[in-house]
Parts: C-alpha cells; sequence; structure tokens
C-alpha cells in the first residue's frame, strides 16, 4: 500500500496541537514510523544563489528502510512562498511505494512528476486525511536526444558519465548545475542510459543539498553557489560533472559518452552486451588469475572526469560498465576478496539491510567486535587441547602404575 | 559530554578523525566523512595518528560520531536551552545575542568571546551577518524561518535507524590579558554551548525518537524561555490601538505558550527523574520578546531603561543585577494582568524566575511587496538583547561576569 505526506508550516497541522513546520496531510493509517522519517527528509535550503531565477524545486527519488519494509520515496520539495506567519516556508509532498507498486510504474520514478495536479506546490486549506492508494499518473515525456546536456554543459557527452556511474556499480555522480530549471529535464535525458528494468534502482536528487547517513544518492544535482558546491569542488567522492568549473575532460572512448554525443542512448547498451560477452569469453579461455587483464583490455583505460579516487578505485575504474546493483565481479572476488567491500556503503542495498548493525562499526573498537565472532571457536579449540592433554597425562600415569 | 547527543564519556573512549585522504566513510556518519577511529597511536603532541600514517586533530564522539571541539574538553563547559513557541523570535534573539555579546564582552569586561567551530556556528554567523553586516543596509531582510529537519540538525546511523541530532552553536569565553583575574585563566574560561531549536519542537508531541531535538533542556544550567506577546491574544488585544506592528494586527499567530512551558517543564522532569513535587532549582529566565511591540502601549518607560552593564572601579564592567530585578518585578506585574497562567505555569515549574524585557531589533519588522516580514539592517538597533544570557552567565558561573551593586552614597 503507498502512503504519503505533506508537510508545510501552517497554522493547524493533522496531529492535533501541531502548528509551524508539520504533517498537514497524510494517507490514513500510514505507520507512525514511516510518517516520522518521511519529515527527517523534508528539508530545503533557502537559497540566494538561484541569482533571481526560479526557486529550485527538488525532486528526488529515494529508497528508505522501515523496520522489515522497504520504501521508494518519491519526493517533490519546494518553496511556496511565505507562511501563515509571513516567513519563509517550504512545502515537502512525499509519495512512498512498496516494491510490489513499482510494477505499476515501468518507467521509473521520474515520470511521475509530470502529473502536476497530483503534487501539491502550496498548501492553504485545513488540514486533511488522504485516501489511501492515491496515485499520479505517469505520463513519460518522449525525451529524444540530449539536446538539454548540450544546451547547458556545451557538450551533450557529459550525460554519458550519468549513464557510466550507473552502470560501473551504481556510483554516486554528483553535477554542478548553473541553475535548477532544467535539472528534471536534464535528469530525463541522462536516464535514457539506464535500461528500463534499472530506473527504480537509480536514486536521484534534483536540488542535493547534503548526504543524510544510511541513504544513497547516485545522481546529485548540485546548484553553483551553494555550499554544497563548494564542498564537492574541494573535494569529491565519486564522479563529478562539472563543466562551469572546468573538472577534467570527457573520456575519449566511452561508450556512454559517445552514445549520447551520437544522441542513440540503444548504443550503450550494445556496446555494454558486446562487452559483456567479450568478458565472457575470455573468462572461459583463461584462469582467474588473469582477470584484471581481461578488464585492462575489455574496458576504457582512461579515468573519468573529475573522479575521486579513494586509493582502491582506481582499479575499479578500470571495471567494464555492467548494469545492476552488484558491484562485485566474480574474478576480482577471487583475486582481491578484502578489497571489495572497503566501508560498508559500497555494499549494494539488498545486501547492506542484511547485515547486522554491529558489523557496520567502523571504529577500532567495531574491527575488534567483528574479530570477536572468531573467538568462542578459538576457545573451544584451546579448552579441548587442554582436555586432551589432561587425558594423555592421566592414561601416562595409569599405564606408568 | 558529547554536545550533540549529550553522552558523556571519559577521555580515553574519545574517538577521533582520520586524516588521511583514502580513510572516507564513517558507520554512523556516512562515506563523506573522515573515518572515525580509536587511537592506540600518538605523536609527541598528543595527536593520533591513523593507520595511514596521517596525524589527525579532529576529536569526536564515541556514540555519535560527531566532531567535538577540543576546547571542550580543556574548559568547563556550560549547556543553555533557548526555548519558545514558532515564530517567538529564537533566531533572532540568538543572533542579535551573539553580536552585542561580541561587542560588550571585550569592551567592558575584559572577555573574548570567539567561535570554537566557526563552520558549527555558520548558520548562527550568517544569520548576523544579514542584521549587522548587510550589504544592503536600506533593504528588508529576514533570517530564514528555522526548520525541523536539515540544516540545523546532522544525521547520524545507528543500525537502520537515523537520528538527526541538532548542531550546537559553541562559543569560547575566556579573560583577554588586561583583565584583573587573567591568572585564574583556566578556571574563569569557559565553553558556552547553546541550540536553536525551531519552535515546533517545543511543542506537545514535537519531539520523535528520531529527532531528540531538546534533550539538550535536561543538561542545561538554565532555560531561557521567549515569551512573544504578539502571540497572545489578550496582548494583542491591548496594544492593537497604538501600534502598526504587523505582528499584532494579524491574526493567527496565537500559540498557548504557558502549554509549551508546560511541556518543557514535562521534559525535564522525565528525562532528569524529577518528582512533581520538585521544582527546577536552576535559573529560568522568562526573555519577554519584542518590547518594541508592546512597550508602548503597556510599559511606556521601556526606551528609557538604563543600561544594566556598569563599569567598576577594578577596570572592567559589572552586571547591576538589582536593576534588572526591579525591572523583572515590573514585567511581572505586566504579565500577570494579562497573561497570568503563563505565570502561574512558570513559578509553578521552577524555584528562581526572573523576567527580562527585551528587543532583538528595536522596531517593528515591515512587510514586503510579497507580504513577508523583514527589517532593514541600518535601522536594527537592539535593547536588552545580550541581558537575558549575561545575567544566566552571572547566575551561574563564578568571576565571568560580576555583579555590580548600586552605590548607596547617592
Amino acid at each position: 500500500m503507498s502512503y504519503e505526506i505533506v508537510f508545510t508550516s501552517a497554522s493547524q497541522g493533522l496531529r492535533r496541537g501541531a502548528s509551524g513546520f508539520c504533517t498537514v496531510a497524510a494517507t490514513e493509517g500510514i505507520p507512525r514510523a514511516l510518517q516520522d522519517k518521511l519529515e527527517s527528509l523534508s528539508g530545503y535550503r533557502h537559497t540566494e544563489a538561484a541569482h533571481g531565477r526560479e526557486r529550485p524545486v527538488n525532486h528526488s527519488h529515494l529508497t528508505i528502510r522501515i523496520q522489515r519494509s522497504i520504501y521508494h520515496v518519491v519526493s517533490r520539495i519546494g518553496d511556496p512562498g511565505m507562511d501563515y506567519s509571513k516567513r519563509s516556508n517550504k512545502i515537502a509532498h512525499h509519495l512512498a511505494l512498496t516494491s510490489a507498486e513499482l510494477d505499476q510504474f515501468p518507467q521509473g520514478p521520474a515520470p511521475l512528476f509530470s502529473d502536476d495536479s497530483f503534487w501539491h506546490e502550496s498548501w492553504d486549506t485545513p488540514p486533511e486525511v488522504l485516501e489511501p492508494d492515491r496515485m499520479p499518473r505517469s505520463t513519460a515525456k518522449h525525451v529524444n536526444g540530449f539536446e538539454t546536456w548540450e544546451d547547458v554543459f556545451g557538450d551533450a557527452g557529459w550525460a554519458g558519465l550519468m549513464g557510466h556511474g550507473i552502470a560501473d556499480g551504481m556510483k554516486s555522480v554528483s553535477v554542478i548545475v548553473p541553475n535548477t530549471d532544467q535539472t528534471l529535464t536534464l535528469l530525463n535525458e541522462a536516464l535514457q542510459l539506464v535500461p528500463l528494468q534499472d530506473r527504480w534502482k537509480v536514486c536521484f536528487s534534483t536540488y542535493y543539498s547534503r548526504h543524510v547517513s544510511g541513504m544513497q544518492c547516485h545522481w546529485r544535482f548540485v546548484l553553483d553557489g551553494t555550499s554544497e558546491a563548494r564542498k564537492l569542488r574541494a573535494r569529491v567522492q565519486g564522479v563529478l560533472i562539472d563543466p562551469i568549473g572546468s573538472a577534467g575532460q570527457l573520456p575519449a572512448g566511452n561508450a556512454f559518452v559517445e552514445a549520447a554525443r551520437e544522441g542513440r542512448p540503444e548504443a550503450a547498451f550494445a556496446a555494454k552486451k558486446t562487452r559483456r560477452s567479450a568478458v565472457s569469453r575470455q573468462s572461459d579461455t583463461k584462469s582467474p588469475t588473469d582477470a584484471s587483464a581481461i578488464r585492462r583490455t575489455t574496458s576504457p583505460s582512461q579515468p573519468l572526469a573529475g573522479t575521486g579516487n579513494n586509493g582502491d578505485d582506481e582499479d575499479e575504474e578500470n571495471y567494464t560498465p555492467q548494469f545492476g546493483q552488484s558491484r562485485r565481479r566474480p574474478q576480482a572476488r577471487q583475486k582481491k576478496p578484502k578489497s571489495m567491500v572497503k566501508s560498508p556503503f559500497d555494499i549494494p542495498e539488498e545486501e547492506f539491510a542484511d547485515v547486522k548493525p554491529s558489523e557496520l562499526d567502523e571504529t577500532s573498537a567495531g574491527s575488534r567486535t567483528r574479530n570477536s565472532g572468531k573467538k568462542p571457536r578459538t576457545g573451544l579449540l584451546i579448552v579441548g587441547g587442554l582436555l586432551m592433554a589432561v587425558v594423555f597425562i592421566l592414561i601416562f600415569f595409569v599405564i606408568n602404575r | 559530554m558529547c554536545p550533540h547527543c549529550w553522552h558523556r564519556f571519559a577521555p580515553a573512549e574519545t574517538l577521533w578523525a582520520s586524516a588521511h585522504p583514502r580513510l572516507y566513510g564513517d558507520a554512523r556518519l556516512g562515506p563523506d566523512v573522515q573515518r572515525r577511529f580509536l587511537p592506540t597511536r600518538f605523536d609527541a603532541g598528543g595527536n593520533a595518528i591513523d593507520s595511514q600514517g596521517s596525524f589527525c586533530s579532529e576529536v569526536c564522539c564515541p556514540r555519535c560520531h560527531l566532531g567535538i571541539p577540543r576546547t571542550m574538553f580543556e574548559m568547563q563547559c556550560i549547556f543553555y536551552s533557548i526555548l519558545g513557541s514558532p515564530g517567538s523570535g529564537k533566531s533572532h534573539m540568538l543572533a542579535t545575542t551573539t553580536w552585542q555579546m561580541r561587542q560588550a564582552l571585550g569592551t567592558r569586561f575584559k572577555l573574548s568571546i570567539s567561535d570554537a567551530d566557526p563552520d558549527s556556528n555558520r548558520q548562527l554567523n550568517e544569520a548576523e551577518e544579514r542584521l549587522f553586516f548587510n550589504e544592503h543596509p536600506d533593504k528588508l531582510a529576514s533570517i530564514p524561518k528555522t526548520e525541523t529537519e536539515g540544516e540545523l540538525y546532522q544525521p547520524v546511523q545507528f543500525g537502520d535507524e537515523t537520528i538527526w541530532y541538532p548542531r550546537p552553536f559553541v562559543f569560547v569565553v575566556q579573560p583577554l590579558s588586561d583583565h584583573p583575574k587573567i591568572d585564574q585563566r583556566d578556571e574563569l574560561s569557559r565553553t558556552i554551548c547553546l541550540y536553536d531549536n525551531a519552535g515546533e519542537h517545543f511543542l506537545p508531541g514535537g519531539e520523535s525518537s528520531i529527532s531528540p531535538a531538546t534533550q539538550h533542556l535536561n543538561v542545561s544550567r538554565g532555560l531561557l524561555f521567549l515569551f512573544d506577546p504578539t502571540q497572545h491574544a489578550r496582548f494583542r488585544e491591548a496594544c492593537k490601538a497604538n501600534t502598526q506592528d504587523p505582528q499584532i494586527l494579524g491574526t493567527g499567530r496565537s500559540h498557548r505558550q504557558d502549554q509549551i512551558l508546560h511541556e518543557a517543564a514535562n521534559r525535564i522532569r522525565t528525562h532528569s527523574g524529577m518528582s512533581q513535587q520538585q521544582k527546577y532549582s536552576k535559573p529560568l529566565i522568562i526573555v519577554v520578546t519584542k518590547m518594541d511591540a508592546w512597550g508602548p502601549t503597556l510599559w511606556p518607560e521601556w526606551n528609557q531603561l538604563e543600561d544594566p552593564i556598569r563599569d567598576a572601579k577594578q577596570g572592567i564592567a559589572g552586571l547591576q543585577t538589582s536593576l534588572i530585578e526591579d525591572v523583572s518585578a515590573k514585567v511581572r506585574a505586566i504579565l500577570l494582568k494579562h497573561a497570568p497562567e503563563f505565570i502561574n505555569a512558570a513559578e509553578g515549574f521552577a524555584e528562581n524566575v526572573t523576567y527580562i524585557p527585551s528587543s532583538a531589533l528595536g522596531r517593528s519588522p515591515e512587510e514586503d511587496e510579497t507580504g513577508k516580514l523583514g527589517v532593514r539592517p541600518n535601522e536594527v538597533k537592539p535593547v536588552w538583547a545580550e541581558v537575558p544570557l549575561l545575567y544566566l552567565l552571572n547566575q551561574t558561573t563564578t568571576g565571568l561576569i560580576p555583579s555590580v551593586r548600586r552605590s548607596t552614597s547617592g
């Protein structure tokens, strides 16, 4: 069952006694934990970096976990003007879908934003309980080519890095944009480089302001001039697309970049399939130890523009683009098992959900906790050994008598 | 004590933030943050060395992993809580108070005040800049409404749960070299920790398990409750005839502020184990805000208030507490007439209640072409904005803000 909430500043909220920033509309029967979580995702940064243009709107898709349920949260967060107290305001409208409901929207989350009648851009009526299973109409706009990328950044090839990031183990890609007027169009165009079956796996934010720990955001559109853009330029995690700040060059020979330039996204898929079959053919003929050689020969070796390497990432940059969430290649796992899971954040979402919280602790103390799992077995061996020794001594004494 | 999650821990448990560029990603704070670790190697200066051999300088809480200013390990730390209903002026008050303190402490009290962590205090500094360093001082400026989530809060991952802790504003106050008690510098110096919560967090039911935003109430050495008369129906009615303030003439901004104080009292009692009969023993300062709006009608001498900071013979200024107590009695009488339920709530909860009037801006806000409220920075003239915090410091610390008594010779 889907749930939604509308969160804004109002003189009266849905909950008795609530006013100011509060939930003014929610689906009947929404679990409290889900409502709290959705409210916590309602942050909005008022900015002066918009330079007189339209106030930025954050269209986002995030995946959250509440107890044992996974929800895909599709949100629209914007600035509706002043609130009842004549101060700044924001309005966040969240729609939380369960995995079972995703089949209704095979085009992915982005087309849901095209239904303007569903998303609340302001709220000046009394609080309201929303009917269950209200859904936006998913009208996928016909997107053809990467004209907006070319208009905004001067080269449509930059869009290729978005697709490449997803193909290359769901890497996060940040894009610094001069304004947020066209981020939704940029998003829709870039999504052409993601196969339909993978589009719900891509988490994005068209006006990204901060990272929330424990939450993935693969595509982050950051407004130029904001503190987030400054931080990104100072230190990049993942891939940074920053043609405005001239962060590097587009890699030559990258199938996704070429596909975006040529306006033929299907070419990226075809290239990917060719390479994948080539990899499998070579894997059949070569021993597992030759895996690194396969990677080098079958993937573009040029580093990506603006890529923030964290040491071990250098190896990963040479991976063949591969769709899906798994970052672990069988060959690489055989060769370098430790380097494949560098931190908990490298674990795909499904696997992450199964990891016990205690195992996620990165501190030395946490490391000790992880190692302590082996201690009982070691202890048993020691005790067993001692018992055996005692038995041998007793037998020795008995024989001597 | 951690200023983020209020966890008490021994110095030996302190985590350090790694410094090497390869060591990114922390289980509590996410992949964009340097990894936290319990060090085993230190350099000669006492700084930890991370697993890649880099020297580290940032210390962190072992529970929430958020960074803690090092001064909090070196000096006594005092927490103060500012609370009030939505729109009662907490952010304006805080920005003006810190600005006024920066002016007064150095020149008159011979104390330096500085940001313990400029990044953490960034929001407050931006608010100060909007009001006092604005490039367009003749244009309307405003401080955005404080959000219940967003930049003033920091997400921390505990297993599957993300907890949002409020970002503290941390200041260091210490004697300057010409302070008469400079030899007692270590005893006098303090780290002051303040929070700017959204008023919504103080409403009944406004705090959730994932946003324990007001738990600092339990560790506070004193409370500053902002009572906003423009949100009180009877105050508004009494002042209507004699003002053009849009906050008084407008409608729909009423809050039961006594209920908010009751809610805060309940939270303090619950978390600190106080019984219902027991009274709160720390100072409770009721800051009656927006004096420029209600003062002309209800207290005509408001604009002739004396400055309670008096220069003393020892070379440093002191706070004339007797003047503050006199003013408190007058303000209490006004409140008793128009908001007796609030006096009842305050004095039913705390033993030591002081009522201090204040105006953070010194004038009414104006509406811009869209109807949004703002103030022209060149017209901002705070009145008694710094007095509540100075008085709280006077009441809860020894020697930092001395008292002066009125001379009896005259």
